[in-house]
């Protein structure tokens, strides 16, 4: 990349357009080592502050002025041409469909199976409730639902100028063992044809998944910018990880896998039912919106915004739930990346609402995956046969009970070689094996740095937080064979489920924790090593719930060149990005690489901000540190602040 | 530029003064002030201002929704500030006027900057880095591609930065 490509980046990325990642990444790298380009957005940035930031105007009111002239002209031009109807630009068809009325009538013994939840929440409103307790009863409600049928009203506001306002209605089905359906269907008049409608389908038949849908673009973007929008339809691999999409909007379990980040607002009467009204960030609440990952367009949201959430506190399902913007100062630049006008805090820019509930169950057919046939699924008693190999399974598999043995396809698939499914309402187990799984890393959908877990029975596996549209991780790598594990039970369950497994687990071979290349290797160390190494006698005071997942050591021709270490929620469904702590052994800050970056104060000592990456640096006690993660800066500055004073100290 | 509640602009579209005047509220300051930046007068900038809302109400109905409303008005408002100045004789003018930034050397500084802009870079440059508007909403104003917006912030931002590179290096 040349300085002018550069600089036409830099400058149409300062007025929200979207960049690829491959282009911002480019132009960060080439902006960074060019001192040039360096000073063209350092002056961009110096031209647009000196511009906005004005003083107020006194502006004239015209309105008399104006009216008096309009009132003129019309008496002159007569009656007629105001007569005339506006053409139907923006077509919003308000849907007032008695959503009070329907929900009275669909909650009352709406959810098919039995719901019946102790708990305090029986009794009178306004009473103290505890996130911890709300958590316990949904997970009580879990294994006990078999099936469900309900349609929700979507409004979403802010996609684009020309569509400000859109509504959607969407249809959400289950049927026990693990059938799920989730159809969404767009009500919105577009004002041109360039638009495609968010008409969405997934049909998960557990192990199979189907979806179909456009691929997202507003239609007011110009031709050249997105790729063109058609409607796939993809078909997942039969033995798919994923965590079933629309699990939460029944009952949201993966939301309240941990109380960590979740507050209660209060009862309150909605639609003439108890409800407890909770919030929470929408990073936080992300299963509650498995339609936004399914295709189509959606408005953007920040990880920060605010999501308001209705539970009847008769059956803990969701009834309503909203995403209100953030007040937080770093959601402005956020709204000119994305090109968004600033957002009030109070307006509502996407409102979930169940409108009906069925009484009756769904009939087994609307689960058909469309042009799949039955993937195999073979009695147990005849799977050794056909895969040559025992299946290692639980001999304890806490209330779940064994619905499927999946034999996958080829042996060169990458899939597993068999998969087994436990279910019991909402909860489910899958269990996947490989006897001939050779690495360079765990087998299944883990990343290399998960967590080092010692199992209660002995052994040791590698786990991970749910995350991405996966539920919680384990790995086993045993004697001859590989596991995992992918469940959405509490982490002490699926322990115990795990513990009961014949395999006893050992630690990854020593080439699997090594990497290299160009003279770098990256070794993985023991948190406690980690720490040695980076002169903490302990770990840093992090936000409640975290802890040190992992570490690794980096060195460039045997000399040590850093340590990294990981902090994670560890029990939480919803849990983001792990917080990620970097020490090297040089004294100083590298230059600054970004006009955007800004001094801070952290106690004793000065740190570097650089928002885009949600990076914060600094330099003490002889050595470099960095630390970057998905929270807010007052909790990196804290946690930073603890760290200068230890090693201070 | 916020936008209009659309049940008030369709009210307004067919023909309730009410509505009308809502409308001339919600959007007369940013009007104002748009004429302001192309006239630097006053006077003139009121005159542009009333008969900006004059031709909106009779084009009403002309308005498609293909765009954002914001952006149709102030493409209006650009043609009237237009023959205003074709009617005065008077061109373009140059650099920001007194008001728009915060302190007086800065501004100095942008209206020296600004001097070595063409015109129609300022004026893209304004509705981009003054009004917030997308460059979408720019072309519309403009009537020109998106893209050629995006490359005239692009040619505008270099000039502008040289001249004040320019300036650092005269003091």
């Amino acid at each position: 990349m040349n300085c002018e490509r550069a600089q036409a980046l830099v400058s149409a990325r300062m007025d929200g357009v979207y960049l690829t990642a491959s282009q911002a990444e480019a132009t960060d790298v080439h902006v960074e080592g060019c001192a040039r380009c360096r000073v063209f957005e350092e002056r961009s940035a110096r031209v647009r502050t000196a511009v906005r930031i004005r003083p107020a105007e006194q502006i004239p009111d015209l309105t008399g002025a104006i009216m008096d002239r309009v009132v003129r002209e019309r008496s002159l031009a007569g009656r007629g041409r105001h007569a005339k109807r506006p053409g139907s630009w923006v077509a919003r068809q308000g849907r007032n469909r008695g959503i009070g009325a329907m929900l009275a009538a669909a909650l009352i013994g709406t959810l098919v199976g039995s719901l019946l939840v102790g708990g305090p929440w029986q009794g009178p409103a306004s009473r103290p409730v505890a996130v911890a307790a709300v958590a316990r009863s949904i997970r009580d409600v879990a294994p006990s639902i078999d099936a469900f049928q309900a349609t929700y009203g979507i409004v979403e506001r802010g996609l684009s100028p020309v569509v400000p306002e859109r509504h959607l209605e969407m249809d959400v089905a289950f049927l026990a063992p693990q059938r799920f359906r989730l159809d969404v269907h767009d009500l919105t008049s577009y004002p041109t044809t360039a638009w495609t409608p968010t008409d969405l389908t997934y049909i998960e038949d557990m192990p199979s998944t189907y979806r179909s849908g456009p691929t997202g673009c507003p239609g007011d973007l110009p031709p050249n910018v997105c790729p063109p929008t058609r409607t796939t339809v993809s078909r997942a691999s039969d033995v798919s990880a994923a965590a079933p999409l629309p699990a939460d909007l029944i009952l949201p379990i993966a939301t309240f896998g941990s109380p960590h980040g979740v507050q209660v607002v209060g009862d309150e009467e909605l639609d003439g039912h108890q409800a407890l009204q909770v919030q929470m960030s929408f990073a936080r609440a992300a299963p509650m919106f498995p339609f936004l990952r399914l295709g189509g367009t959606w408005r953007p949201f920040f990880a920060g915004d605010r999501v308001r959430l209705w539970l009847d506190t008769t059956t803990w399902a969701p009834i309503r739930y909203d995403v209100t913007p953030s007040n937080d100062p770093a959601r402005r630049a956020w709204e000119m990346r994305f090109g968004l006008p600033p957002e009030a805090p109070n307006e509502p820019i996407l409102e979930v609402t169940a409108e009906s509930v069925a009484a009756t169950p769904p009939p087994a057919a609307l689960f058909e995956i469309p042009g799949l046939g039955t993937p195999e699924q073979v009695p147990l008693a005849d799977a050794a046969k056909r895969l040559g190999y025992v299946p290692s399974l639980p001999t304890k598999p806490g209330g779940l009970g064994l619905v499927a043995v999946v034999v996958s396809g080829t042996s060169a698939s990458p899939d597993p070689g068999s998969i087994v499914v436990y279910a019991a309402g909402l909860d489910y187990l899958r269990l996947g094996e490989d006897p001939g799984w050779k690495g360079p890393g765990p087998f299944g959908p883990l990343d290399e740095s998960s967590q080092r877990i010692v199992l209660p029975g002995g052994g040791v596996a590698f786990y991970e937080p749910a995350g991405e549209g996966l539920g919680r991780r384990l790995a086993i790598h045993g004697p001859g064979t590989d596991l995992y594990i992918e469940t959405n039970v509490p982490l002490p369950e699926l322990l115990s489920i795990a513990s009961s497994i014949p395999v006893r687990g050992e630690d990854f071979p020593g080439r699997w924790r090594l990497h290299g290349t160009g003279g770098l290797t990256v070794v993985r160390i023991s948190p406690n090593d980690a720490l040695k190494i980076a002169g903490l006698s302990a770990i840093p005071q992090l936000p409640a719930g975290y802890g040190l997942e992992s570490a690794e050591r980096e060195s460039r021709h045997r000399a040590l060149t850093g340590v990294t270490m990981r902090f994670r929620e560890r029990d939480t469904d919803a849990a983001g990005p792990p917080l990620i702590l970097h020490v090297e052994p040089r004294g100083s800050l590298s230059p600054p690489s970004s006009s955007a970056q800004s001094r801070v104060e952290m106690g004793t000592i000065t740190g570097r901000w650089t928002p885009s990456r949600s990076l914060l640096e600094w330099a003490d006690g002889g050595a470099y540190w960095s630390l970057q993660g998905d929270v807010d800066l007052r909790t990196l500055v804290s946690i930073g602040s603890s760290i200068a004073q230890e090693v201070s100290g | 530029m916020r936008d209009l509640d659309p049940r008030t602009l369709e009210r307004a579209r067919s023909g309730d003064l009410h509505a009308f005047e809502e409308l001339v509220r919600a959007y007369q300051a940013e009007v104002f002030r748009f004429a302001w930046h192309l006239t630097r007068d006053w006077s003139l900038a009121e005159d542009v201002t009333q008969e900006t809302f004059l031709r909106t109400f009779r084009f009403m109905g002309g308005f498609r929704g293909d765009q954002r409303f914001g952006s149709w008005l102030f493409s209006i408002a650009r043609n009237c500030a237009m023959d205003v100045l074709r009617r005065t004789r008077v061109s373009l003018p140059e650099g920001v006027p007194a008001g728009t930034v915060a302190d007086a050397s800065a501004r100095a500084e942008l209206n020296a900057a600004l001097r070595s802009v063409t015109a129609e870079h300022r004026e893209t440059f304004l509705l981009v880095e003054v009004f917030g508007m997308s460059y979408q909403e720019t072309a519309d104003v403009l009537g020109v591609a998106v893209g050629t917006v995006k490359s005239r912030m692009f040619r505008a931002r270099q000039a502008l930065c040289a001249a004040i590179a320019d300036e650092e290096a005269g003091t």
